[in-house]
């Protein structure tokens, strides 16, 4: 496909922690970025394990249930805009320009702030939980009246969102500018590889919804300091219109969270499958089908809160829309994988149980997308166990696909693979553990953010509460295995695996500091 | 002035030429514009 050429005239690599304050270098960025997600990941998890330890038994043990409120919440914004988002965000700055032949992102000083606006965020996010009144209790979503009448932790909450968002809005604007404008001599639209062009759909995603989080979340700061009542029902305000502006953003969020996932899929499965991806062209329009349908689908998250029958119709005849872009990236999965010369190693593993359990997740969520049926579903278990169907097994699994996948290429040392299967049963029969009886839960109408429950909901909790605990330990061993590929093992060569696709297999193992100085041409 | 240059200094350890350098200013601009521009919109809507 190409010819490469990786110039070594300027490899001198700084060194000291000014080389990680101060750098430009997409791959120590997207270093960065991907231990910032980890850490991010391990804070997230250990708030999901003191929500399990107090869901063990019924009756309050272990938290009061304020601080459960604010575990619950602050779980899931760690998890979504400290995890999840930044950890792709790290794929793509080590891996876009090396796969569009660039030398670097188009602003790397910016993507040196857009990095360093997070850790600041973060820690704003967590000292809101020692503040007077405490973190914000209200779940993720934030939702007025609560949120006008939190304590100072909700200040604290809304400046995070800020910062995040501008994180992710500068870090869009880069990566945007990086694909239409520094791709090699020959790279077309249509050459680009797949994790690319999901890359290239979610930062327009995120241009799109951020500032609208951010609008929301700013008349949510007035509501509660300068005297309006965009929300409150006392100055004439309706807090079901933060709900629509909130979920606006909300729901292409979560598009957001699985594009570049299903881009990493795409780029493990043909090289496992020795094949090349099938229906690359239906691939790239189904994803930019997905992208618009998330803008019109909102509502369908609030079907309780009430809105006309034609509304309600609308929303739900447009989610279920989504299935079929969809249906079409599963159904090409499984095409490329057919009659494959397939294997199983640890990346092509987690690749496989995203395509199964993700399946899952979205069969979920075309239920409740019925809106007489969501009366039922509505803020119960069943909720949390399709999402995390749908985040944990679609996205967090694909990022484990995606660090496996390309540890080698990173470090220049393959993984232990005895230790990366280990990491996968655990995680992937831990979380099967932990999440399918909340369907069983939501079901029987448990409902969520709750720290007590009646009594005939115990055994599924205390199975839910086992599995988790097996999920979240079972993270250290990728603590283990990243950290023994940096420091050596068995040297990977510059494909790392057999005949894999792509401009980033044709530089050494690891790249050179600075790469495609000059441009490769592609064929 | 010296923003200006430093930053044009940084641009070029990673861009090729002058056109592509022009660009990126062009795709920077439309975004950022179209960003101020939701975000204000989505506050303004409902001050109408």
């Amino acid at each position: 496909m190409t010819t490469t050429v990786a110039d070594h005239h300027h490899d001198e690599v700084p060194k000291g922690i000014t080389r990680w304050l101060f750098t430009t270098n997409h791959k120590d960025i997207g270093t960065l970025y991907l231990w910032f997600s980890f850490i991010m990941f391990l804070v997230g998890g250990a708030m999901s394990l003191v929500i399990r330890a107090e869901l063990f038994q019924p009756g309050l043990q272990v938290v009061d249930p304020h601080f459960f409120n604010q575990m619950t919440t602050v779980h899931a914004l760690i998890m979504v805009f400290g995890a999840v988002m930044p950890g792709f965000v790290g794929f793509a700055n080590w891996m876009i320009p090396m796969m569009i032949g660039a030398p670097d992102m188009a602003l790397p000083r910016l993507n040196n702030w857009s990095f360093w606006l997070l850790p600041p965020a973060a820690l704003l996010l967590v000292i809101s939980l020692f503040v007077p009144g405490g973190g914000p209790a209200s779940g993720w979503t934030l939702y007025p009246p609560l949120t006008i009448q939190g304590g100072m932790g909700m200040d604290f909450t809304i400046f995070t969102v800020h910062i995040l968002g501008m994180s992710s809005i500068l870090g869009s604007i880069n990566i945007i500018a990086t694909i239409l404008n520094m791709r090699a001599p020959g790279m077309t639209l249509m050459k680009m590889p797949l994790f690319v062009w999901t890359w290239l759909i979610t930062a327009f995603l995120l241009l799109a919804a951020i500032p609208v989080l951010a609008g929301a979340v700013t008349m949510l700061l007035t509501d509660r300091h300068f005297g309006t009542a965009f929300f409150d029902p006392a100055g004439g305000g309706d807090p079901a219109l933060f709900q629509h502006i909130f979920w606006f953003f909300g729901h292409p969020e979560v598009y957001i969270l699985i594009l570049p996932a299903f881009g990493v899929i795409s780029q493990v499965i043909p090289t496992f499958s020795r094949k090349p991806l099938f229906g690359y062209t239906s691939m790239v329009f189904a994803s930019a089908a997905i992208a618009f349908l998330s803008f019109i689908v909102w509502a369908h998250h609030m079907y309780t809160v009430g809105m006309p029958l034609s509304g309600e119709l609308f929303f739900m005849y447009a989610t279920m829309l989504i299935a079929i872009p969809t249906g079409v990236k599963i159904f090409n999965w499984l095409a490329t994988m057919w009659r494959g010369s397939l294997t199983f190693e640890t990346p092509m593993l987690f690749a496989v149980s995203v395509v199964c359990l993700f399946t899952m997740g979205g069969l979920t969520g075309l239920m409740m997308s019925i809106t007489p049926a969501d009366f039922q579903y509505h803020d119960t278990y069943y909720i949390v166990a399709h999402f995390h169907y749908t985040i944990f097994a679609g996205s967090v699994l694909s990022m484990f696909a995606g660090i496996y996948y390309w540890l080698p290429k990173w470090t220049g040392h393959m993984y232990d693979e005895t230790l990366g299967k280990w990491h996968f049963w655990l995680t992937v029969i831990g979380f099967n553990v932990t999440f399918f009886p909340q369907h069983f839960l939501g079901l029987a109408g448990m409902p969520r953010r709750i720290p007590d429950y009646a009594l005939q909901f115990t055994e599924f909790n205390q199975i839910s509460t086992i599995g988790s605990l097996v999920m979240g330990f079972a993270q250290l061993i990728l603590l283990v295995v990243v950290v023994k590929a940096i420091r050596g093992g068995k040297k990977a060569s510059a494909e790392v695996w057999e005949n894999p696709e792509g401009l980033e297999w044709s530089l050494p193992s690891p790249p050179p500091y600075h790469t495609f100085a000059t441009a490769p041409e592609v064929r | 002035m010296l923003l200006r240059q430093r930053c044009g200094e940084s641009l070029m350890t990673a861009v090729a030429n002058d056109a592509q350098k022009a660009g990126i200013r062009k795709t920077v601009t439309i975004l950022v514009v179209f960003v101020v521009a939701v975000f204000t919109w989505s506050i303004v809507k409902y001050l109408l």
